[in-house]
């Protein structure tokens, strides 16, 4: 099939970007997103220019590299996938595809659509973590039951792959979906209740110093997840924050 | 040729690792505070080992060429993680993994090393557990096991199917912690380049900043290797498409020996190849060959109808299907290790069976799992008498709770329902058993320079069991590396802060700069992708599941001639001082296009077959891996001498004290 | 707790509360309206008690106001800081691919209520200022019903009011159920609440038109 490409190109975070068209032909239905980007490459390397620099690495959906926003949409028009499990088929000849990048204050662009995504570590390392060092003599794992209900929630909110589409969908770049699915994971288990107070105070402070917007509850970026995190983590996590506030 | 030392310690095998940890030196942590370490990836291997190092009170700084640690491919595991818990009570042990893991690499690791990986198996899952990694678990709230290849015990401890991802993000928890600290400093998009050598000890790296183009000085008293394996030799496999082995192997042309280069796994249950656009295999994990059945038609002619297309493979009954695994190996069936597997996957494509368009591909059939579990469900929720419609629906739902992710994963890929009709599998390299040779202290052959997880050549011999790569990284880096490098840095207490303006940091800065202008010059018209395509046609046709001598003597002039070109004419647009994809691969081709050479040379020179290296000469009458231990037990371990097939061998002979050598059997 | 006040989950749960609030004084006034229309008598003595209960005059009024001003004030607060946290704006963005459109669209029907809310202070409460505290005119319990039939009088201003009633159905729409998700409220009850919300927001915004049109259509005649 043929396709007419618009895709954001910028030579590092201090320039001014633009979209610059090309079209695309020879694109086969079974190829991927990124293959057919590697198409794209490989053509404009043979004409000596520049490539598009577009960041992915595992290519199965599960290391969240991959960051683009296809005709308006993280990750392309499929629902519950990154872009690298995004697959031609999805398109149709002569079709026109927009592709930018991930759009927030918080994830400037590097260069053409590949952003910094660094804020997500520093929310992180604010406080997404149980404090236990490693020794070769801590409590038998089965020593805690875990309820099976709880447990399997806390893996869903823990299947989060850090790729930012929730910030990329959202209207006002909000983090929040990405926060509260790490806050979720400990709060739900018994491991992370001694340090579950702190933990979401200092998270939550991160998240806004790095100037990601407020949560409007709109949804998208659940609908947009391509893990699938549930809207159930925000709540839990203004609940967290609201008790550990009046708690002091 | 030189014989190696492994310094594993005397005495019982049992009481090895606990007579070593009393008897290494150790660092006060006074001290510790005054000695620097570098650890080069992120993954499970180095994340833990860095977190762990920073708790112990070494400066940590941690490097990746990912934009975060988060990201290092070990989150793709999916299977599972091994350990000797016994939780389910069917007999394991220590010392039963222990000897699984011995026989699944075919007798080809070292004793020592292999029994300490069992015995701190049980660790890994305690100290997971405790830092928050949500394992699956079972109704009663205890964690729950599944079994794997090539053993007879349920030990596989896992997460859906994102053990990996679980795990790593548990690392990358710890790591975060230590950040936060000020006890790691984390590099992220930073390539390591080269290793510095100052008075024959590694003390430091030059990175290159993939952002800004910016080269680098790191100077540390100790420098971990953690950068995974090299399957991307290959240019086709399930490895992320960073992954590369420019770290090993500038480590190996400092004077880091490479061991047992041609030692690759090539994994059972992968996607096929779809067409010459593919960029990279996924894997379908290897647990659902706990319940589907592997099998191509029986006749010919019903593999080439369903080639084109005018037979469909659910119209073929029972007996007109070749369910080869079970047949071969009657006692482990589709659970045999992944060697034998992907062999025989081969085997049968070759010999006409296949049934892709291509002829590379063979069923993974859930039908009669779907339908025994149905049953039983059926069963269990009291229904008397259900119709067949009932049955398959009810295990359809068993099987989507079990592996529903996988399935969504294959459709979304080759738009064809597993439900209703058979996987289409074929093998694709996925794990690579050798790396950088290291001693009992997983340190290498330069003095300072420790390798940990897939980056070293230790523990699974000539092939991996399932589950166990990720038991081998935390075991490196949560439980062995930061206690046997105090043994090494307990003599740097005095050293002081490592200077980067020495003669040694020039020297290495300067020849990178040199590397990447001359990289930078190629004036032909192909791209860095093209020269990495044409490599591993050559290493998938001549070096990959099954190798002969002639082939292999192909193989190595072929890639001789390939550097040649490529170094000449390969072609990188945009500048070399600021993000520049073309460039960053063009690094990492350059060395597997001399590491390609001594893989052929090191599957040339080991004439037996073992594990997941297969040579035509050396094969049973039955077609079986022909073993030679009176000329071949021993890791071929090999020194860098200017150019990779005139690479020197020195051997570590393998002395197994505790087991029996035998022919591995699955039957 | 002055990080409270700072924090984006601290300000969302000020906007919840205030809006909360607001709801319920919502229903009180729709109770009262619906009289008018109901039995001009109690209309008049029920907007008589409001107009002269000290209570509701001088504690349940600034109240409201602090309400009203507090949920646009923070309304905009928020609307800049989310304008800030995408500086650069996407050159194609389907919002309408994953989130409906009253929730993206919140700041609009907002500012148009607050917009009426100017023109309906004017209309009544500027009003009733006038009448007591400029004008000082005389307690009247009977005047109520026939002011509030003759405001409605001009086809354009009963318009408005009917405009200004939509988007107020649509700011409800999400708002409702919102407030509750903002102060953690995510759980078996929620599909009850989302469900009550759109009830509420379709209920409460006709009856208040319903009112509007009625007056405008049954003007009192001397």
């Amino acid at each position: 099939m043929k396709l007419y490409l618009k895709i954001w190109r910028q030579k590092d975070a201090n320039s001014k970007g633009a979209m610059v068209d090309y079209t695309l032909n020879g694109v086969e239905s079974d190829m991927s997103f990124l293959e057919m980007l590697d198409i794209l490459n490989e053509e404009l390397i043979s004409k000596g220019e520049e490539p598009v620099e577009f960041d992915h690495d595992c290519r199965e959906g599960i290391c969240g590299t991959c960051s683009l926003m296809i005709n308006g949409r993280p990750h392309g028009p499929d629902s519950r996938i990154t872009v690298c499990q995004l697959h031609m088929r999805s398109f149709n000849d002569g079709d026109e595809i927009v592709i930018e990048p991930w759009r927030a204050t918080a994830f400037p662009v590097i260069k053409d659509l590949i952003v910094d995504r660094t804020a997500f570590d520093r929310i992180q390392q604010a406080g997404g973590y149980i404090s236990v060092n490693t020794s070769g003599r801590p409590v038998d794992a089965n020593a805690i039951p875990i309820e099976k209900d709880m447990a399997d929630k806390s893996f869903n909110a823990a299947t989060c792959i850090g790729c930012g589409a929730c910030v990329a969908a959202c209207k006002n770049a909000s983090a929040m979906l990405f926060t509260s699915a790490k806050v979720s994971q400990f709060a739900l288990l018994p491991q992370g209740q001694v340090e579950a107070a702190e933990r979401v105070q200092n998270m939550v402070r991160q998240m806004d110093l790095e100037g990601f917007g407020n949560c409007t509850n709109t949804g998208a970026c659940e609908v947009e997840c391509p893990k699938g995190i549930s809207l159930e983590n925000i709540a839990r996590m203004n609940r967290e924050y609201l008790s550990a506030s009046v708690k002091g | 040729m030189g014989i190696l030392d492994s310094k594993a310690p005397s005495g019982p095998l049992a009481d090895k690792w606990t007579k070593h940890k009393n008897e290494i030196d150790l660092v006060n942590p006074a001290n510790k505070r005054n000695i620097d370490v570098i650890v080069v990836g992120t993954g499970l291997a180095g994340g833990s080992a860095a977190a762990t190092l920073a708790e112990l009170g070494y400066n940590v700084k941690t490097f990746c060429y990912q934009d975060s640690p988060r990201r290092a491919h070990s989150i793709a595991a999916q299977g599972g993680v091994n350990a000797a818990k016994n939780y389910q009570g069917d007999g394991d042990s220590v010392y039963r993994l222990f000897y699984d893991t011995i026989k699944g690499g075919d007798y080809r690791s070292r004793e020592a090393n292999v029994y300490r990986l069992a015995e701190v198996s049980t660790n890994i899952i305690d100290q997971c557990v405790a830092q928050g990694v949500p394992f699956a678990r079972e109704y009663g709230g205890l964690l729950d096991n599944r079994s794997f290849g090539g053993v007879l015990v349920s030990r596989t401890f896992y997460a859906k199917g994102q053990t990996g991802q679980q795990l790593l993000l548990g690392a990358y928890a710890a790591m975060n912690r230590q950040i936060q600290r000020g006890k790691i400093k984390s590099y992220t998009r930073h390539e390591m380049l080269d290793l510095v050598l100052v008075d024959g000890k590694a003390r430091g790296i030059i990175a290159r900043n993939l952002v800004t183009g910016e080269i680098e000085r790191h100077s540390a008293h100790a420098v971990v290797l953690a950068t995974g394996g090299y399957g991307n030799l290959f240019f086709l496999s399930t490895y992320c498409m960073g992954a590369n082995v420019m770290a090993a192997w500038r480590a190996h042309r400092r004077g880091a020996y490479f061991a047992n280069p041609c030692f690759t796994q090539i994994h059972p249950t992968c996607i096929p190849v779809s067409g010459d656009h593919q960029s990279k295999l996924t894997l379908m994990s290897e647990s659902l060959r706990n319940d589907g059945r592997i099998w191509v038609p029986k006749r010919l002619e019903d593999a080439q109808a369903i080639r084109e297309g005018k037979l469909k493979p659910t119209q073929l009954a029972e007996e007109e299907r070749d369910y080869y695994l079970e047949r071969r190996y009657p006692a482990f069936g589709n659970l045999v290790p992944r060697d034998v597997a992907s062999r025989a996957a081969k085997e049968r494509c070759d010999a006409g069976f296949g049934v892709n368009k291509t002829g590379e591909a063979v069923y993974l059939d859930f039908a009669s799992a779907i339908m025994r579990y149905g049953k039983e469900k059926a069963l269990t929720s009291g229904m008397k008498d259900p119709d067949e419609k009932t049955i398959r629906q009810l295990g359809e739902e068993v099987v989507e709770a079990k592996y529903g992710n996988l399935f969504q994963m294959y459709e979304k890929i080759v738009d064809e329902n597993p439900y209703k009709t058979p996987m289409k599998i074929y093998p694709a390299v996925h794990y690579t058993m050798g790396g950088l040779w290291v001693d009992y202290n997983l340190q290498t052959t330069i003095p300072g320079c420790y390798a940990a997880g897939e980056a070293n050549f230790s523990d699974h011999g000539a092939n991996r069991l399932g589950a166990s790569a990720l038991m081998q990284g935390l075991a490196d880096g949560y439980f062995v590396l930061p206690y046997t490098i105090g043994d090494y840095l307990s003599d740097d207490i005095r050293t002081g802060p490592i200077s980067t303006d020495s003669p040694e940091f020039e020297e290495a800065e300067v020849a990178v700069r040199d590397r990447i202008q001359k990289l930078m010059s190629g004036r032909g018209i192909h791209s860095v992708d093209y020269y990495h395509k044409k490599l591993g046609k050559i290493m998938w046709n001549k070096c990959g599941m099954s190798r002969n001598a002639k082939e292999l003597k192909e193989a190595i002039k072929e890639i001789a001639e390939l550097r040649k070109d490529f170094w000449e004419n390969v072609k990188i647009p945009g500048t070399l001082d600021s993000k520049n994809q073309e460039l960053e691969k063009a690094g990492r081709v350059a060395d597997f296009l001399e590491l390609g050479e001594l893989f052929a040379k090191d599957a040339l020179e080991r004439n037996e077959s073992c594990g997941g290296h297969f040579r035509e000469e050396y094969q049973t009458k039955e077609g079986e891996a022909l073993r030679d231990d009176e000329n071949f037990k021993f890791v071929s371990a090999w020194e860098y001498v200017g150019d990779p097939s005139a690479s020197k061998l020195h051997k570590e002979d393998l002395v197994y004290e505790n087991i029996e050598l035998k022919t591995r059997s699955y039957k | 707790m002055s990080g409270l006040i700072k924090s984006s989950i601290a300000r969302k749960v000020v906007m919840a509360l205030s809006g909360l609030f607001l709801v319920i004084f919502l229903v009180l006034h729709v109770t009262i309206n619906l009289a008018s229309v109901i039995s001009p008598d109690f209309f008049n003595e029920a907007s008589h008690f409001m107009g002269y209960n000290p209570i509701v005059q001088f504690l349940m009024q600034p109240i409201l106001i602090a309400g009203v001003i507090i949920h646009f004030v923070m309304g905009f607060v928020l609307e800049i800081q989310n304008k800030k946290a995408r500086s650069v704006s996407y050159v194609k963005f389907k919002g309408s691919a994953n989130a409906p459109w009253v929730s993206r669209n919140m700041i609009y029907s907002g500012l148009v209520v607050l917009a009426f809310l100017g023109l309906h202070f004017y209309d009544f409460w500027v009003h009733e200022m006038a009448y007591k505290y400029v004008e000082v005119l005389p307690e009247d319990p009977t005047r109520y019903y026939a002011e509030t039939v003759e405001k409605f009088a001009p086809f354009w201003r009963t318009i408005i009011y009917v405009v200004a009633f939509v988007l107020l159905a649509l700011h409800l729409w999400h708002g409702f159920a919102s407030s509750f998700q903002t102060m953690g409220v995510n759980n078996k009850y929620s599909k009850g609440i989302k469900a009550f919300t759109k009830l509420f927001a379709v209920v409460v915004p006709l009856a208040f038109a319903f009112i509007a049109i009625y007056h405008h259509l049954n003007p009192i005649t001397h």
